[in-house]
């Protein structure tokens, strides 16, 4: 299997803190990986470093994605080399509506214009396939959605944008038994051996849908531990004690 | 020394330390107006005329956006136009007032009257440009009960015109008026609306939004004294502003005795996208009324970043992303002003603007290519 990320003895500050204290990380092509760690432990800080996000700095370390580093690339040309962040908390934006949002996003991303009907059947089947209303297409992007229903226009996004890399960062959290099972169901169909999923999760409930082939445990900024799936109930029967001394 | 002019002064002053009872100008030099044959289009059985001199009635202690601004359009000039709806009747009118070089001063008044119950709804365009430009109209407003009238306005003017926007509106029993403006062009934009709501249920709306860039200026001044019981009041400014730009917001919501039940809301929003810009909000609520509602806000801050870093995950670079930003926050008013096309001469005006001014030194194609085709 190729590899798609590579993360090499990254430190990351957050207004003078240090978060990330020199963590390594490898995904291959069609690889699911789970981060899993006790609260304030680093994922979150993780998945923003390497989307780009600004506030994050990078202090040490490297991060290459299909062998190209981009360390210091800004958010928009890691989007459009094949990385996706589906937000925890996903952001309302007024005066956008969810249709034209995403066309002008593949757009940018793909390079290509997007025409309007063979666009608008596919994001139809995506959202028939999430179980989202179609009417939701026509409406403000998150503006008045509820907590699943932002995180179901997360995975749509996903399903349309067609990254090589997504990040998922506590995609069950806010959504009833149902809404898991069919954003699992998404996810699955979309995943394949050309992609490779990185997922942040409490949850092991969602992790039994996504059959991840990698587990880590991160612990005050490192990667203390990593093994296959069977950690997950190591973690959900002794928690995080045993790593963090 | 010239003396300087007084625009929208705020019907109860405050502290003059504070210097917001006022804006000051300097009095453009006077021209002589010459003929405009304003592009009027109509549907519906409204009576529209043109006319000469002052056809409207006793305005009342109505201050306009300055003494000298109301005594010129009082006086008539060369836009005036009436538009009459009859009892019951509906009717939409177009209006497209253009400053040119031939013509660079606009002005005069626009007398709408809507009979009871009937609907009228007013699409206004303004554009063109011209060296000392002006527009100077005084709009007044007489819906009868019952009657439903929105003005939805677009100026798109050039960078060298003065545009001054006075209404005065009184609304009988159960009237709505309902006012959604997109203020894009002009070098100095005044606008002052007031709205006589002293019939029971009476409604009024107004939504504006506004995009200032280099050293332009945007001046609203609002005045609502609601004496009807149940009425309701709704103002909503909101916009970005870029360069040097200067945006004033003073609404006053003013509640007087014998209102009961009457419901006020007024916000005043701006995105400051530079840190040259200006901007200064003033929404007061006065009452002499115990049992009634009202509710006042207004906000103005940087461009949220958490928003940016949004955006850009999803392929839009910044200067695309911000655009996006500046629209989220200007497009639920342009959705509401009801005609197609005056919605993508605003947007159009918007886009070209933000690609034109916030990057100064960028040429016109290099920006273009930088920005996200949004339909």
């Amino acid at each position: 299997m190729s590899e798609l990320l590579r993360v090499e003895g990254l430190k990351v500050a957050v207004e003078g803190k240090e978060i990330l204290k020199g963590l390594d990380l490898v995904i291959n092509k069609g690889e699911t990986h789970v981060i899993m760690g006790s609260n304030g432990a680093g994922k979150s800080t993780l998945f923003n470093t390497i989307m780009g996000n600004p506030k994050y700095v990078v202090t040490e370390g490297h991060i290459y994605f299909e062998g190209k580093e981009i360390t210091h690339e800004p958010v928009n040309e890691r989007a459009k080399a094949g990385i996706f962040m589906a937000f925890q908390a996903p952001i309302s934006v007024q005066g956008i509506t969810v249709e034209n949002f995403i066309r002008n996003a593949k757009g940018t991303i793909s390079g290509e214009k997007q025409r309007i009907m063979p666009f608008r059947k596919k994001l139809h089947q995506e959202m028939d396939a999430l179980s989202m209303d179609r009417s939701y297409a026509d409406r403000y992007v998150n503006d008045g959605f509820s907590g699943g229903e932002r995180k179901k226009n997360e995975i749509l996004q996903m399903c349309m944008l067609e990254p090589k890399l997504t990040l998922l960062d506590e995609i069950d959290s806010g959504l009833d038994v149902d809404a898991v099972r069919i954003v699992s169901q998404a996810v699955n169909k979309y995943h394949n051996e050309n992609n490779s999923l990185l997922i942040i999760t409490h949850h092991s409930e969602i992790l039994q849908k996504l059959h991840p082939d990698v587990v880590h445990v991160l612990i005050n900024g490192r990667i203390v531990k990593t093994g296959d799936a069977s950690l997950i109930q190591e973690i959900e029967a002794n928690g995080y004690d045993a790593y963090k001394k | 020394m010239m003396t300087k002019e007084q625009f929208n002064e705020l019907p109860r002053p405050t502290f003059r330390w504070m210097k917001v009872n006022h804006l000051e100008l300097d009095p453009l030099e006077t021209q002589e107006l010459q003929p405009v044959e304003l592009a009027v289009r109509q549907e519906g059985s409204a009576q529209v005329e043109t006319y000469e001199g002052n056809g409207l009635p006793d305005l009342g202690d109505f201050q306009g956006a300055s003494r000298e601004a109301l005594a010129q359009a009082q006086k008539g000039g060369n836009i005036n136009c009436r538009v009459t709806v009859p009892e019951g009747e509906e009717a939409s009118v177009w209006i497209t007032y253009t400053v040119t070089e031939e013509a660079p001063r606009l002005v005069g008044q626009l007398k709408l009257q809507a009979g009871k119950d009937s609907r009228l709804h007013v699409y206004e365009l303004f554009d063109g440009d011209a060296e000392n430009g002006l527009v100077n109209l005084l709009q007044y407003v007489d819906a009868g009960d019952g009657a439903q009238v929105t003005i939805s306005k677009v100026q798109i003017h050039g960078e060298k015109v003065r545009h001054i926007d006075q209404r005065l509106t009184r609304e009988g029993k159960e009237a709505q008026v309902k006012f959604v403006s997109a203020e894009v062009g002009g070098h100095q934009n005044l606008v002052y609306v007031r709205t006589d709501l002293d019939h029971d249920e009476a409604q009024f709306k107004s939504a504006s939004m506004y995009l200032g860039s280099d050293d332009q200026l945007f001046d609203y001044s609002y005045w609502v004294p609601t004496k009807g019981c149940k009425t309701d009041t709704d103002i909503l400014t909101t916009g970005a502003l870029m360069g040097t730009s200067k945006k004033y917001f003073r609404g006053t919501i003013d509640f007087l005795r014998g209102g009961k039940k009457a419901v006020g809301n007024e916000s005043d929003v701006c995105l400051l996208l530079n840190k040259g810009v200006h901007s200064i909000s003033v929404p007061l609520l006065l009452c002499k009324e115990d049992d009634v509602v009202g509710n006042h806000a207004s906000s103005s801050g940087q461009i949220d970043q958490d928003m940016l870093f949004y955006l850009m995950s999803r392929g839009f670079n910044e200067a695309g992303a911000q655009l996006i930003i500046v629209e989220s926050n200007i497009r639920p008013v342009i959705d509401q002003l009801g005609d197609e096309n005056l919605e993508n001469r605003a947007l159009q005006a918007v886009r070209t603007k933000m690609q034109f001014c916030h990057q100064k030194g960028n040429c016109h194609d290099k920006c273009t290519q930088r920005f996200p085709h949004l339909d």
